[in-house]
């Protein structure tokens, strides 16, 4: 009798402790977009801003769209006079903060796309929080 | 007297020899002096620098689609060269746009005078044809190449740029980090300079113009 107790005990504790992270329905997608690749392009890169709005922390964690065989998402940093591009499992996104998709910063690589694309077209991006997800259209832009 | 007509003989020849040092050291005290303390100052640029006296580069045999490239190949004009590989997401053709619309802002009779190159540090999946393709679609008169790892390693090293090939270990595909500053060969194929990011066409555009106008 006691041990379920206490463990119930310990479940509201961490909860009560840790805040709460919200599913994907509340993010919202900002200006998104994909940046129009040229011939031979083998991975694109796409950006947005995120928003969330809620007052609990959201996790970004995957993408994948039907039109690529990949997607991650990728920081980028200088490190000994080269930039390096690392990839990133899981993003966070504060309560009432955003994330920013941007050129020298985070980017989305979208890999083997499976079509070519041209400036107007949409790519259809969903977006992983945990069990929940999102879809967003990216367009495709003229550099 | 025959000792003293000898011994003239040794000092006259030790003279003209001494002289004929001097006039030599002289000569070239003179073609440094020419070529340092008398070139015209060097400009001072937005985004880079010029270094004071360029560098030989060592010699190097590249390919393009159109052939062999060397050092022959950098003669007559200004090089800027970028170093990068076509499956490069962001950085790469994010930069080469900013060259091509900084190119377009010069004026029809600088850009004579430059030549722009995109070397591919990824020879394993752009075959010269493939770089080409990719690279003229930001502007049909950038140049391309690209060479055995062997090569670029040395050719990077010898122009001051660094380069690392990994495997991303999510996707398995390799990536490669990379210098992104641009890389300024003079008319004599020399090292002259460097561009440094976070480029901008309009600053790009200015320096390129300082460049474009040093006398040869």
């Amino acid at each position: 009798m006691k041990l379920p107790l206490l463990a119930l005990a310990l479940a509201l504790s961490t909860t009560l402790a840790s805040p709460a992270v919200v599913g994907c329905p509340g993010l919202i997608v900002e200006a998104p977009k994909i940046m129009e690749p040229p011939p031979e392009a083998g991975v694109l890169a796409g950006y947005a801003r995120l928003r969330n709005p809620s007052d609990a922390e959201l996790r970004l964690t995957g993408a994948d769209s039907a039109d690529f065989a990949s997607v991650e998402f990728h920081s980028m940093s200088q490190v000994d006079k080269a930039l390096r591009m690392r990839p990133e499992k899981q993003l966070s996104i504060p309560a009432h903060g955003e994330l920013d998709f941007s050129p020298g910063k985070l980017h989305i690589m979208l890999f083997k796309p499976g079509k070519d694309f041209r400036p107007g077209d949409s790519v259809k991006l969903n977006l992983y929080c945990g069990r929940d997800s999102l879809s967003a259209d990216f367009k495709v832009t003229a550099r | 007297m025959n000792g003293c007509r000898h011994w003239m003989s040794r000092n006259l020849v030790a003279r003209r020899s001494a002289l004929g040092v001097g006039a030599a050291l002289l000569l070239l005290l003179g073609v440094w002096a020419n070529k340092t303390l008398l070139a015209p100052t060097l400009p001072v640029l937005e985004s880079g620098v010029l270094l004071p006296v360029s560098r030989q580069i060592q010699a190097f045999s590249l390919v393009s689609d159109t052939g062999p490239f060397t050092p022959t190949d950098l003669l007559g004009h200004w090089t800027l060269i970028f170093a990068g590989f076509t499956h490069c997401p962001e950085v790469c053709p994010t930069t080469l746009a900013q060259i091509k619309t900084a190119k377009a802002m010069l004026g029809p009779e600088p850009v004579k005078r430059l030549m722009v190159l995109f070397l591919s540090l990824d020879p394993e999946r752009d075959t010269p044809e493939r770089l080409a393709r990719y690279t003229r679609h930001f502007d049909p008169d950038f140049r391309s190449a690209t060479g055995t790892n062997a090569q670029l390693d040395s050719l990077a090293a010898n122009l001051g740029l660094v380069f690392l090939k990994q495997i991303d270990p999510q996707s398995g595909q390799p990536v490669i980090d990379h210098s992104a500053q641009l890389v300024l060969i003079n008319p004599d194929g020399r090292l002259a300079g460097y561009l440094i990011p976070p480029f901008s066409p309009e600053t790009l555009a200015a320096d390129l113009k300082s460049i474009l106008k040093i006398s040869p």
